[in-house]
């Protein structure tokens, strides 16, 4: 099989295997991914959908993966180790006791952020449904590590899938999912004609216009996906939402924003844990540099990797979404 | 082969490592990049034109890359008619062999800085057949005492700190010397002024080679090029056949997007040669080697580079100026400057190296890339970065025949970005 190529991090072999079994990178069971919404009474069918790509809810996996990696070594290449490797490659398919260090404070966050971009949308009046447990991971993950066989058949699985339940159209949360449906399937995928809006484009469109506005003043960064402001160019959408929130001060990282963003490191943090931290370290500095004590961002795996690094730090590092549900409730 | 490559990625995380801990590589390169930063905006100021030139230049390196063949065979004519010598060499065996026959043996080298001979490991092969080859551009000569690799392509010992140039030149000349930038500079030109002068070959690489002219352009601030080309008897410049340009007005178009994407206005010196020293003075005959070289060889090396330009997704990597900006953009660079790369440096590096080197050094630097895509913002030819990784990947993935069998059939599957 040409996915035991030599030259390929035996860790993204491992992902890629978790993705043919059970749809996700990690091999977690939809039933947990899809946890955070229960309680919103949320359709499991309609034309518009709010597609999580399963982000969000993977990241605490992710955050117990990568100090797992940290003991492999690098790239999962260090020889001695390997066998903890290969043990790893069990994961996927026994969850409870592989994350049995998953912490649940972490699962309670992330699972929380997810749901506030769900409300965040329905006080804005924007209907949709949601694919629960059956919604499939996007499969950004194999286009990103050059895994594009497997990308493609995975897109035409999801692609089918939503034919199936006539979506036309996906609310998306996240810069990669977004890349996916946007720029990558109509590629990969005959006939691929799902329209996919980003959160902020959906709030921006938004008939009704809903008050925000925060209780006190508060001076805010925002820290631009690379993804969302460069490939997708859309560094322009998170800021005229913000300009209609009142109370918010918008301080620029100084050079390092919109198309000039500095990457949070998060693309290697499986690969390379230490460097990604040191990135995330780095980045942690310019966004304090603009003199908000407050970051934003727009990315399950910005947020994650930049919380992790401001940790013990005065920057305060905050989903875009929880700023507006700040702000919703302040009414 | 699985232990080939488990070595290099090993190695290329060590070298990482190391730099990651040393601060005072962060702190330099910091520096650096604060400084080019504002630089390159003032320039880009003063001179607007300049986006409107790389776009241009972008088109030209574009026509260039695709006719590199008849390129290649004009500049030979032109340089042979301007009785300079012209050779072409396939491999870096091939160049290795071609140069070391010019240069010979027990010959005294001064170097000028090129890539194209840090690819080749040029210094190391002469040296080891019984010459002694002195690096004559200061961050060249400081990497070559300290016996490491160019951290930078333009400023090879941008990791350097003066106190540790003191010590290194103390050492070396055998004499104490102050930690002092202008006492540093002092020392290397009093070091190797009288090598200039007993130097029996001079290397050079070039920024640009024009076919229409057989000339090649030398872009430098040092002055150490003019010397290395100018003053032994023999000079051979070793070319990458990515810098043949049609014309000698595209060739300067060329150079100005490269210094000035440095942070450059225009550079102290820009060197035209076209061939061996002459005069004509003497009752009108053509006698050569007046007060510059009497021999001119030109080395244009292939080594990987056409199987390059036959790729479409990555043949773009062969459009690279080598100004260096986006070096000051990656933020991996930031952390570990060159040791991101191997001979070739940051994401689209990788593309490079698989050609020149092999699929195993090529394999971490892919793997490592953020695809962040910062460097083609800065980029005055706009190398897309994302879409090279992608496909570097995918190779890596599938190997070679498998992926061009992928990429004919089917469409651009890696076209990475919506630039």
């Amino acid at each position: 099989m040409d996915r035991e190529s030599p030259y390929v991090p035996r860790v993204l072999r491992i992902l890629v295997e978790n993705m043919e079994k059970s749809n996700n990178p990690l091999g977690i069971a939809g039933s947990r991914l899809s946890s955070w919404a229960s309680g919103l009474d949320l359709p499991s069918s309609g034309q518009t959908l709010l597609y999580t790509g399963c982000e969000y809810q993977l990241i605490p996996y992710v955050l117990t993966l990568v100090e797992q990696i940290k003991k492999i070594g690098p790239f999962g290449y260090e020889s001695d180790l390997l066998k903890l490797a290969m043990g790893l490659r069990k994961i996927g398919f026994d969850a409870a006791s592989a994350f049995a260090t998953l912490t649940a404070k972490d699962e309670a966050y992330y699972n929380r952020v997810m749901r506030t971009h769900a409300e965040v949308l329905k006080k804005h009046g924007v209907d949709f449904a949601y694919l629960g447990e059956q919604e499939p991971y996007s499969g950004a993950l194999l286009y990103e590590f050059g895994f594009m066989e497997e990308f493609a058949q995975h897109a035409k699985k999801v692609s089918k899938l939503l034919k199936e339940r006539k979506v036309t159209r996906v609310i998306v949360t996240s810069p990669h999912v977004l890349e996916a449906f946007r720029i990558l399937y109509p590629r990969f995928v005959e006939d691929f004609d799902v329209e996919a809006l980003h959160f902020t484009e959906v709030l921006l469109a938004g008939k009704e216009k809903v008050g925000m506005a925060l209780r006190n003043p508060m001076e805010v960064t925002l820290h631009d996906p690379c993804h969302l402001a460069r490939t997708l160019n859309m560094a322009e959408q998170p800021r005229q939402v913000l300009s209609q929130v009142k109370n918010v001060i918008l301080k620029e990282v100084p050079y390092a924003n919109k198309r000039w963003t500095t990457c949070c490191g998060a693309p290697v943090e499986t690969l390379l844990p230490n460097l990604s931290e040191q990135l995330a370290a780095k980045r942690v500095e310019e966004l304090a540099s603009s003199g908000a004590d407050t970051a934003l961002t727009l990315c399950a795996f910005c947020l994650a990797n930049l919380r992790r690094a401001s940790s013990g730090r005065t920057l305060k590092v905050m989903d875009f979404a929880e700023l507006l549900q700040m702000a919703l409730e302040a009414q | 082969m699985g232990h080939r490559i488990g070595e290099a990625y090993r190695e290329n995380y060590e070298g990482m490592m190391r730099t990651l801990r040393n601060e005072k590589i962060a702190l330099a390169l910091g520096r650096a990049t604060a400084s080019y930063r504002e630089n390159l905006r003032k320039t880009l100021a003063k001179h607007p034109h300049t986006l409107a030139l790389a776009d241009e230049v972008r088109k030209i390196k574009e026509t260039s890359v695709e006719h590199w063949e008849s390129l290649l065979k004009q500049a030979m004519d032109n340089i042979a008619e301007n009785h300079g010598q012209a050779y072409f060499a396939r491999t870096a065996d091939d160049a290795r062999r071609m140069v070391a026959e010019i240069v010979g043996t027990k010959k005294l080298v001064v170097k000028s800085k090129s890539l194209t001979c840090e690819e080749l490991d040029l210094r190391q092969h002469l040296e080891k057949i019984g010459n002694v080859v002195w690096e004559t551009d200061l961050g060249e000569l400081i990497v070559q005492l300290l016996d490491e690799a160019p951290m930078h392509i333009v400023v090879p010992a941008l990791h350097v700190s003066k106190e540790d140039v003191a010590d290194l030149f103390s050492k070396a000349m055998g004499k104490r010397v102050e930690a002092d930038a202008e006492t540093e500079v002092a020392a290397a030109r009093e070091f190797l002024r009288q090598r200039f002068i007993e130097a029996d070959v001079g290397i050079s690489g070039a920024n640009v080679a024009s076919a229409d002219t057989g000339s090649i352009l030398i872009i430098e601030n040092e002055g150490n090029a003019r010397l290395v080309t100018g003053f032994p008897p023999v000079h051979v410049a070793v070319v990458g056949i990515e810098k043949l340009t049609p014309t000698l007005s595209d060739s300067f178009k060329i150079a100005e997007a490269t210094w000035r994407y440095d942070a450059y206005s225009a550079p102290s010196y820009l060197n035209l040669i076209s061939g061996p020293s002459k005069t004509g003075d003497i009752e009108k005959t053509t006698t050569y080697g007046a007060h510059g070289p009497k021999e001119m060889h030109v080395v244009f090396v292939d080594n990987g580079r056409s199987e390059l330009a036959k790729d479409p997704a990555l043949k773009e990597v062969l459009y690279c100026l080598r100004c260096g900006g986006c070096m000051y953009e990656c933020p991996v660079f930031a952390l570990v400057g060159g040791k991101f790369g191997y001979k070739y440096f940051i994401g689209y590096g990788a593309a490079w190296i698989a050609h020149v080197a092999n699929l195993a050094r090529a394999a971490p630097v892919a793997y490592t890339c953020l695809r962040c895509g910062r460097c083609t913002e800065r980029c005055p030819v706009k190398i897309d970065t994302e879409k090279v990784i992608s496909h570097m990947r995918s190779i890596l993935v599938r190997g070679y025949d498998r992926f061009a069998e992928l990429y004919t059939a089917g469409r651009d599957l890696t076209a990475g970005t919506s630039r």
